[in-house]
């Protein structure tokens, strides 16, 4: 378990994280999502000690990441793609981590498997593909065999094949009862992917909830309603407080009530209505609704 | 559940597998193996043709020739080991980007945030980092010294050239080595502070010769019988080129040094604080 509990971080005059709390829990895979710039690298630095929090704690086991006795089978993280002297080789590069935690050779061979990098296992780094170097520093995270594990971006500059491969890499370890805790701006693919989400934007905390939920709160304030007597109805509810927009053919988007209040309100004023639908949201959607207010960028998303 | 596996009856890492490492690190690049072979080519060799020039220079007066060093005139034996072993000075540019690489190359190329997960206590990366350099250094340059200081006086020849029973020959050569990881471990501790290979070589040069030639400007009369025995490079050379304490007495115009044992402790305090000063930054700052 990770416990990120009133964090905050500045960097010169700019803060990167604001008073965050959170928690990521166990057997599950917990997206960890926000527009560029909200702050994500920055906590998974934070949660490794790789940078120091202005205030706040951060806790791994019940414990700073720094007093661990047993780094590598504690924490395993996977933070950005390059933290990898290119002049070194694949092997050399997991055998030297291996070797700081007393963890053998043959362990380092095993994990070249696992990632599917055995074959260039002797090829200096410099010459990967960001594919490969993601691989790489899945392997390098794996290496200790840990019961947590942070993934920074890891489908990045995968193809769809190795994006399905990380995709159930994850699933699987957090099957195994493990925390998995993975930044993305693949929405899609924390869709598939995530148990539970975590929202940042301008380094706060936005949403945390399981990711059906989020996807379900959305669509419960949404409805598309379809009627001969369109705009007499739109008045009608506009006048109770919900928001309608028009779309194409006069169907009606109704939102801040829900479809049986919809309907209610159509039966009270005599409207027939031929289609009330509660709208499935996407966790996409969800995405976009909730940070919108935090974005810099509006309609750009990533990192 | 089944591979969750905690690591229970295992061993906790400790500073032993940080230097096993380290170690993996050092000689898996090739950039390092590369600087300490040429160390031990480009040391041999200057200290061969720095030996031939000594001896031809001394046919031509026919016999065996004298040295001034720090306006101190040496005996015969101290010239030739000081002839032979000239390498010293290439090796010394050669240790001092090794050291420096070994600290900044993580920086670089962003393999600390590796290095740092895997060990979080810094301290003990630093401090593995710093015996593996110290060991490695203090090895090649003695191998480099003594093939060069054999290969010398074999080629200075009898009567002009030294022993090992010769005074200041043994300090040259255990005290060069020394020297040598001494400074490498200067260049790791400046190479924590800057984090950057040139800026680090930049400093570490202007430490070693650009201030000591700048005091030596200002202090024209006091610098040769004062401060040059503070400064660490000076004191180093007096110690491999066989200025021993029978000439520390300073005759007026020369230069004054610390008998060579206490000239290397001043060294290794200079190196200490430097290194503390870098490892201190290095667990504060973030990387």
């Amino acid at each position: 378990m990770i416990e990120v509990r009133g964090v905050s971080k500045r960097y010169g005059r700019t803060t990167a994280v604001d008073g965050l709390s959170f928690e990521v829990l166990p057997g599950r895979v917990t997206g960890f999502l926000g527009p560029n710039g909200a702050g994500k690298s920055t906590t998974m630095r934070l949660i490794m000690g790789l940078h120091h929090p202005d205030s706040g704690e951060i806790n791994v086991n019940g414990r700073r990441f720094v007093d661990s006795r047993y780094p590598l089978s504690e924490v395993g993280a996977h933070l950005e793609a390059r933290s990898v002297d290119g002049a070194r080789s694949a092997f050399n590069h997991l055998l030297a981590l291996a070797y700081a935690n007393g963890l053998p050779r043959s362990r380092v061979t095993e994990m070249l498997e696992t990632v599917g990098l055995a074959g260039v296992g002797r090829k200096r780094v410099k010459g990967f593909s960001l594919g490969m170097a993601q691989r790489l520093g899945i392997a390098a995270a794996l290496l200790g065999n840990p019961p947590i594990l942070l993934f920074d971006e890891p489908m990045n500059g995968l193809d769809p094949e190795g994006i399905k491969w990380v995709r159930d890499l994850l699933k699987g370890l957090a099957a195994q009862g493990r925390t998995i805790f993975v930044s993305s701006h693949l929405m899609s693919e924390m869709a598939i992917t995530a148990d539970h989400i975590v929202v940042i934007g301008h380094g706060r905390l936005i949403a945390d909830a399981p990711a059906s939920e989020l996807v379900s709160r959305q669509a419960a304030r949404s409805v598309l309603v379809r009627s001969p007597r369109a705009p007499e109805l739109a008045e009608a509810l506009q006048r109770a407080g919900a928001v309608v927009n028009f779309g194409q053919d006069w169907s009606l988007t109704v939102s801040g009530m829900d479809a049986a209040r919809v309907g209610e309100f159509a039966a009270e004023a005599g409207i027939v209505l031929h289609e009330l639908s509660p709208q499935e949201g996407s966790l996409e959607e969800a995405y976009l609704e909730l940070t919108a207010a935090a974005s810099d960028y509006h309609g750009v998303l990533g990192g | 559940m089944a591979s969750v596996v905690a690591p229970a009856g295992r061993r906790a890492p400790g500073l032993w597998d940080a230097i096993r490492s380290e170690w993996v690190k050092l000689r898996t690049v090739r950039s390092a193996p590369w600087m300490l072979g040429a160390m031990v080519v480009v040391g041999v060799g200057v200290a061969m043709l720095s030996a031939h020039a000594y001896s031809i220079a001394g046919q031509g007066l026919g016999g065996c020739q004298g040295a001034t060093v720090g306006g101190n005139v040496v005996s015969t034996g101290q010239s030739s080991l000081r002839a032979s072993l000239a390498g010293f000075f290439p090796a010394l540019l050669i240790v001092g980007i090794l050291g420096m690489e070994v600290v900044t190359a993580e920086y670089g190329s962003g393999m600390v945030r590796a290095t740092f997960s895997a060990v979080p206590r810094r301290y003990v990366v630093v401090a593995a980092k710093a015996i593996v350099l110290a060991v490695v250094v203090y090895v090649t340059s003695g191998i480099m010294l003594l093939v060069s200081f054999l290969a010398g006086q074999a080629l200075i020849g009898h009567p002009c050239s030294a022993s090992f029973s010769t005074q200041g020959v043994t300090l040259g050569l255990a005290g060069g080595a020394l020297g040598l990881a001494l400074v490498g471990l200067v260049s790791l501790g400046i190479g924590m502070v800057v984090r950057k290979t040139a800026g680090g070589i930049g400093i570490l040069v202007a430490v070693l010769l650009v201030v000591p030639w700048i005091l030596a400007g200002v202090f024209s009369g006091t610098f040769e019988t004062h401060i040059a025995k503070f400064m660490p490079l000076w004191q180093e050379i007096a110690v491999v080129m066989g200025n021993t304490a029978s000439n520390t007495g300073g005759a007026s115009g020369s230069t004054v040094f610390f008998p060579p044992w206490i000239g290397l402790a001043i060294l290794a305090g200079y190196t200490a604080a430097v290194l503390a000063i870098g490892t201190i930054l290095t667990i504060r700052r973030d990387v």
